[in-house]
This record gives structure tokens, sequence and C-alpha cells, in this order.
């Protein structure tokens, strides 16, 4: 799992490039605030560096010329020591003036100290020398010149502090300017930037968020209970993803085992539905045969003390009579909830219609074709004898003339098949299907001599072979025609049809 | 893995966006804050270096006449690496014309252009330039300094001018001559007011008509005094000339206004020197008969030139004459175009 989570893409490390990239632009901005104010401060600690050593060349020249004037006037050593120190540092101060001749009037007014300066000084040298050589009217003429030419040189330097310095004032007010103005610049870049960040960080927090949000929506869906919900894949690569993905998994993986419990679930409950209905039907059948007959032990318990008592008495008819009748209630004691052959089945019919036939007076004809593979096939009980009873009740007693039934058991795709068919009064279509989707068409008045009616036949047949297509009621030109297919259990390929009668 | 890389896009476009804002701010501020700086004297722009330091020195800078004759040498000795200097303009003090040639010799200039005088002061400043262990050569402009050491001399021939004068003054109706007051400027040192008037009289003396003429002296260095002068000459009835001539701009703008403030345009005739627009317009008007004017700009020129040939061929000729023109209210137009290109 930790695999799928691109280093690159984690939610760690997304936080802490943003955390990253918004502390070092904060930090570059304010760096970069500093370095501009800075710079305009130290240019302002430059603006009147100027004026400070116009002001430092205007003291040297004081120096000087006070120093000549006590040496030309005292001639002390000591003065002319004085003089030459201040001489020399005139000379080191006037060499960082300007000497081109430039397009700026302070840089020539600059040029005219300087050589104004050579020239007061070698007119002051040549005083000294004067001096010293005793050539008063010399010394003094040069004292003059030199002395003019100082009085020029501060006219020079004042006026040129004078420029200078309201040029500074300008430059000063200018820097002022500059200054608020990266303030200001400083400060607006910085909301700038932060409100940046803040978006940034936002809509990059929302982005993890989002995610974890929806995965929380979608769980809380799945906890109430809708398993159908996904758990929505963002595809950031980061570990919310990675866990969305599982999730997924683990819901999927949840969903097949719950839909194996249901089918599970739905099988065992089949299973268990047509078992209890198999046992209601039986009941019902039972019951009704109970209902319907007195106590069939003691019924058929006297009918065989009968046949016997009319053997003796030689009553042949009556014997074989009584005798049927005798098997019919047997069979129908003992074999009501057991399985059963085909064989005993048709042995049954076979007693009820020679009971019927007696009954009614040979009335019924009653002829059977059947493929004896099939005679031990094995079928719940009290089958045949209903449908029979059917035709005979509902078809060929409402006819006048004779009644005919013809019975056939033959193999067909697989199924064995028994048809019923009979000559009778004939069904209603709509009553036909009724009677095979299972609904009950017994009327209250109808009189039923057996008491179990073709719903439960099929019923009960559904439920044994477990399938639908069991039964089917067809109605004919003149007569009614039943077909009851029954899956092989044994399977046996040969179809043929073989005549018994 | 593609959805994957769109989504690193994403995280990484608005880094991209920040940095490249913050990149972009940061360049524009700085690019705001030298611009703002430059226009400090910390960086003084091109610094072009000139061959030639000339001085130029003259009586009056308030001048407009000097101003544009100084304005012209300036342009055009640029033109031939030569800096002229208005020397002496930024200084604090007033120095007069021979201090202000001391300390040009004194500062080493390369040459110097002066409005001489002919004072014996003059001739040994000029000397003295001379004389230096580096020649500075002297070229005078406006005014000579007859006999000194100059090299060359540009100027307008005075003599002609006042003829020119004359000749206006002829041209006036006649019965206007009776009273003719000639201006001068009270320059005792100053040889071009007499000059001027020589030329007048000479012209005028040339004609058959009988013209009286008088002079009235003016203070060049004072306005406030020439002004007070002229009024008082034109508001009395009696003593008020038909004609006034004018020999020097300043007269000329004070009795142009004299003239409109005591409505006297029509009674009193005047010709004056010079040309700036207030005396253009009067001009136009009528209210100046005339005015002759020396060109200028070719006065600076002619002298630039004249400074550059010294110092590069060490010859320049002794004069160079600047032509003057009558101005009148037939060509002041053109005059005022050609001031204005």
């Amino acid at each position: 799992m930790k695999s799928s989570v691109k280093k690159s893409n984690s939610i760690g490390r997304k936080l802490n490039l943003v955390f990253l990239v918004v502390f070092g632009i904060v930090f570059l901005v304010n760096a970069f605030t500093y370095y501009s104010l800075n710079r305009a401060i130290s240019r302002i600690d430059n603006v009147y560096s100027s004026n400070i050593q116009l002001n430092d060349l205007m003291e040297n020249l004081e120096n000087v010329q006070s120093y000549l004037y006590q040496y030309l006037s005292t001639k002390s050593s000591e003065s002319l020591e004085s003089y030459y120190e201040f001489e020399q540092d005139y000379r080191d101060n006037i060499e960082e003036l300007n000497i081109d001749i430039l397009n700026d009037s302070n840089s020539l007014m600059e040029k005219n100290i300087f050589y104004l300066s050579d020239t007061y000084l070698e007119s002051a040298n040549k005083a000294v020398e004067a001096k010293r050589g005793r050539d008063v009217s010399r010394y003094k003429e040069a004292y003059e010149e030199s002395e003019k030419i100082y009085g020029y040189i501060q006219t020079n330097i004042s006026s040129m502090n004078t420029t200078v310095f309201l040029h500074n004032a300008k430059d000063y007010s200018v820097l002022r300017g500059v200054l608020n103005y990266i303030m200001i610049f400083g400060i607006a870049s910085l909301c700038v930037v932060i409100i940046m960040a803040v978006v940034w960080t936002v809509s990059m927090t929302g982005s993890i968020t989002k995610p974890l949000v929806e995965l929380g929506n979608a769980a809380n869906e799945i906890a109430k209970g809708n398993m159908n919900v996904d758990f929505p894949i963002v595809e950031t690569g980061d570990e919310v993803s990675a866990v969305a993905k599982a999730c997924n998994k683990m819901i999927a993986s949840i969903r097949s085992y719950i839909e194996e419990t249901k089918e599970n679930y739905k099988r065992e409950s089949k299973l268990k539905e047509n078992e209890l209905s198999m046992k209601s039907d039986l009941k019902e059948a039972q019951l009704k045969y109970l209902q319907a007959q007195i106590n069939p032990h003691f019924l058929f318990n006297s009918l065989n003390a009968g046949s016997q008592l009319a053997m003796m008495e030689g009553a042949e008819k009556a014997c074989l009579f009584i005798e049927n009748m005798a098997d019919f209630f047997r069979y129908n004691v003992r074999k009501m909830d057991k399985t059963t052959t085909l064989r005993e089945e048709l042995d049954l019919v076979d007693n009820y219609i020679h009971i019927l036939n007696v009954r009614f007076s040979g009335e019924i004809h009653y002829a059977r074709n059947i493929d004896e593979r099939w005679l031990d096939h094995e079928m719940p009980g009290m089958i045949i004898q209903p449908i029979i009873e059917n035709a005979v009740n509902h078809g060929i007693r409402e006819m006048n003339g004779d009644g005919s039934i013809h019975l056939s058991v033959y193999s067909s795709e697989g199924d064995v098949c028994i048809k019923v068919t009979d000559n009778g009064k004939g069904v209603d279509p709509d009553k036909a299907a009724r009677i095979m989707r299972g609904e009950s068409v017994r009327s209250k008045t109808q009189r039923d001599s057996a008491g179990i009616g073709l719903d439960n036949v099929i019923s009960r047949l559904r439920s044994y072979f477990e399938r639908e297509e069991v039964f089917v009621i067809r109605p004919l030109e003149k007569g009614t025609e039943i077909i009851l297919c029954m899956p092989k259990v044994r399977g046996e390929a040969d179809d043929e049809d073989i005549n018994l009668r | 893995m593609k959805k994957s890389d769109n989504g690193k896009r994403k995280i990484y476009i608005p880094l991209l966006m920040l940095a490249i804002i913050t990149i972009g701010v940061m360049i524009g501020l700085n690019v705001i804050q030298y611009r703002l700086l430059s226009e400090t004297s910390g960086d003084a722009g091109e610094n072009v270096s000139y061959e030639y330091h000339i001085a130029m020195i003259t009586g009056n800078y308030s001048d407009i006449f000097w101003q544009s004759v100084y304005k012209e040498a300036h342009e055009s000795g640029m033109e031939l690496g030569m800096y002229v200097e208005d020397f002496g303009i930024e200084l604090n003090e007033e120095y007069s014309v021979l201090e202000l040639m001391e300390m040009a010799i004194a500062a080493k200039v390369d040459g110097i252009i002066v409005e001489a005088d002919n004072s014996v002061e003059m001739q040994e400043m000029i000397q003295k330039a001379n004389s230096q262990s580096t020649p500075i050569p002297v070229i005078t402009i406006g005014n000579d300094a007859t006999g000194s050491e100059r090299k060359g001399f540009v100027g307008a021939n005075n003599y002609a001018l006042g003829e020119k004068y004359g000749n206006q003054i002829l041209a006036l109706p006649e019965e206007k001559l009776q009273n003719v007051v000639v201006l001068m400027p009270n320059d005792s040192e100053n040889a071009q007011p007499n000059l001027i008037y020589s030329g007048i009289n000479e012209a005028l003396m040339k004609s058959d008509q009988e013209v009286r003429l008088t002079t009235v002296f003016t203070n060049e260095n004072d306005e406030f005094e020439t002004e007070e002068k002229i009024r008082d000459l034109l508001i009395g009835t009696e003593k008020r000339p038909n004609v006034v001539v004018c020999l020097n701009m300043v007269d000329t703008i004070s009795t142009y206004q004299c003239l409109v403030d005591y409505n006297l345009v029509g009674v009193v005739e005047m010709i004056g020197n010079g040309l700036t627009p207030e005396i253009a317009d009067g001009i136009q008007k009528g209210i100046i008969n005339a005015s002759v004017a020396t060109n200028a700009s070719e006065m600076g020129k002619t002298a630039v030139r004249g400074m550059y040939e010294y110092v590069t061929e060490e010859y320049v000729s002794d004069y160079t004459p600047v032509k003057s023109e009558l101005i009148t209210k037939e060509n002041v137009g053109d005059h005022i175009e050609k001031d204005e290109k």
C-alpha cells in the first residue's frame, strides 16, 4: 500500500513545499526591502559628505593662509612648519577635486578651485621664499597676490558649498521620497505575497481535505446501509487516494461476501419453503381424505370381510367389486404421504375405474397405452387417480352417452409423460389456464368424491420434482387432455413406445 | 500517471506565479529606485569631457543680449570640443570684469572671451594673461580693448551702426527732427556709445536736413535710474523730444514702456537697440520706429570660432565684424521666426 503513494505527492511533502515557498518568498521580499532601504539610507549618508569635504578644504585653506601670514609677519620657524604641514594637507585635499572639463557646473567649479588653489600655493610659496631671501618688495607683492586669490578661492568654495548644499537638499528630499516609496512598496508587496500565499495555502489544504471529506461522506452513506456507494478516488497520488483505493477494495469484497450470503440464504429458504409447502399440501390432502372417509382401516377390513362373504356365497362379481374397493382404500391409507411407483398408481386407477364402472354400470370405456419400462418410475402418490376422478366428474358425468378415458405413458425429451384423454364435456380454456397456474377452481357446492383437487396435485408435483412444467391441461375438440411430465430419475434413452393393450 | 502529472502541475503553477511575481516586483522596484536615485546628483548623467575650458566674461549677465551671446557661444563651443563657461555666474559675490579675468587667469583656463573696455587696467590684465607660463589667449567681444595684447576682437562696427541710426533718423518726418535726443549709457570707459554717436552725427551731417541732436546720459548699470531719467525726460511737455534714440536694450525697453504708460505713442518717435520679444512686439505695433540690433548669436558663435582657431592654429584675425541689422515693421516677422528656430 505504501508504494502506491508517490513520495513526491505525499501530503507531508505538499505541506512542506507550501510552507517553504511561502516563507522563502516572504523572506526574500523582506530581505529585498531591507536591502533597498539600506542602500537608500547609505545614499542619504553620502549626501552631505561633499559639503563636509568642502568645509575641510576651506578650513585647511584658512590655516594655510593664517600660517602664511604668521610666518611673513614673524618669520617663526614654527609657523613655517605649520604652514608646510597645512600646505601639504591642502594639496592632498585638492587632489580629490575634479580637474577635467566636464559639462557640469559643479565639476567645472572644482576644476577652477583646483587651479586657483594651485596658483595660490605657487604665489604663497613664492612669498615664503622671498621672505627667506629677505626680498621685501617681492614677498609683499606675492603675498598680496596670494591674498587676492585666497579671496577668490573662498568665494568659489563658499559658492560651490551653497550650490552643492542646495543640490544635496534636493537629493535628500528625493531620497526621503524613495525611502517612503520603498517602505510602502515593501508593505504592499508583502501584503500581495501574503494574500497569494494564503489563497494558495487554502486551496492546497482544500485539495488535501476535500477528498477526506468525500471519503467520510461515502463512509457515512455506507454506514446507513447503502452498499452501492463507491469511495471517490481523487488521483492526487497522495495518501488520501491510497486510502480511498483500499476502502474501495474493502467495500467490493464486503459486497461480494454479502451477495454470497444472500444467495445461500435464498437457496436455504427456498428449500425450506419447498419442504413446508409439500408437507402442507400432503397434510391438506390427508385431512380432506380423512374428513371425507370413515376410518379407512375399519372400512377396508370390513370390505375384506364383505368380499370373503361374497366369495363364499358365490357372488363373484360382488366379490371382485368389494376386493377392488378394498384395494382402493388400502392404497389410499398406505400411500398417501409416501413415494410410490407408476405401477401402483396405475393399479389404483384400474381399481377406481372398476368401482366406477360398477357404480355407473359400465358407462366408462377405459383404455391404456403404457411404456412398461417406466412402471417402476418413482413418483408421489395419489396423482393419477384424482386426475381420472376429475375427468369423470367434470367431463364424462356431465355428458350424455358413453364416456371413454384413454391413458398413455411414454417418454419424451428426458421426461416420463402420462397423458389422460377423455371425451367429456371439455374444459373452458380460461379455466384450464387458471388450473395450470395452480389456482383452486372448486366451488363450495361442488361435490368431490376423493376430495383431492387438481391444484393440490399440481402443487405436490411441482414440489416433488422442483420444476414448474409438470402439468398441462388442454381442451380438445371433444373432451380434455391432461399431460403430466415427470423428469426421468434414471436416464433411459430409448423412446420407443410399447403397446401393452 | 498523466493525471498525477496534472496534479503536480497544479501545485507548481501558483508556485511559479508567486516566484515570477516576486522577482518581477523586485526588478521593477530596483529599476524605479534606480530611476529616482539617478535624479539625484549621485549619477551626473554622461560626463563628456572637453578639451578646452574657455571663460566668457561679460559685464552684465542679466542682459538678454549677452545671455543669447553666451548661449550661442556655449552651444557652438560644445561642437568644437570647447566648454565655454559663463565665468563667475555661479559665485555668491559680484565681481567686476577685471576681477573675474584675474580669477580666470588664476584658474588657468584655456582661453578668455571678454567684453573689454579701453581702460589701462584691462590692458594690463590682458597682458597678465599673456605672460602666464602657459599664455592664456584673450579675445574681446562687443567692446574692444584697443592697444592691448588681445588676440582678436569680435563685434559690430559701431561707426557703421551709428550711420544706420542716422539714416533711420533722417527717414523720419521733417518736423520731428527739431528735437532728437540720443540716450547715452553713462559709461565713460566704454567707447561704444561714443562711436555710435559719432556715426550718427556723421550721417546727419551728410544730409541737407537740419537736425537738432542732443544727448541725455543714462546709467547703464542701474536700471532704476535709467527708467527714472527717461520718465523725467518724456513727461514734461516743454523738454519733451520728438525723437528718442536708444543705444542699448535697457534704454529701449524702458523708453518703450514709458511711451505706452504715458500714452505718448505717435507723439514721440523712438529708434531702439537690440531685439527681444518685447521690442519685437513694440516694432510690430509701430510704437518703436525701428531697432538696430547686433546679431547676438552670430557674435557668440564667431567669438568661439575665433578662439578655436587661435588655440588650434595660433592665429585669429584681428577684427571680425558682426553684422548689425535694422529691424523695422516690415522685417520683424522674419527675425522672430529666426529666433524661434
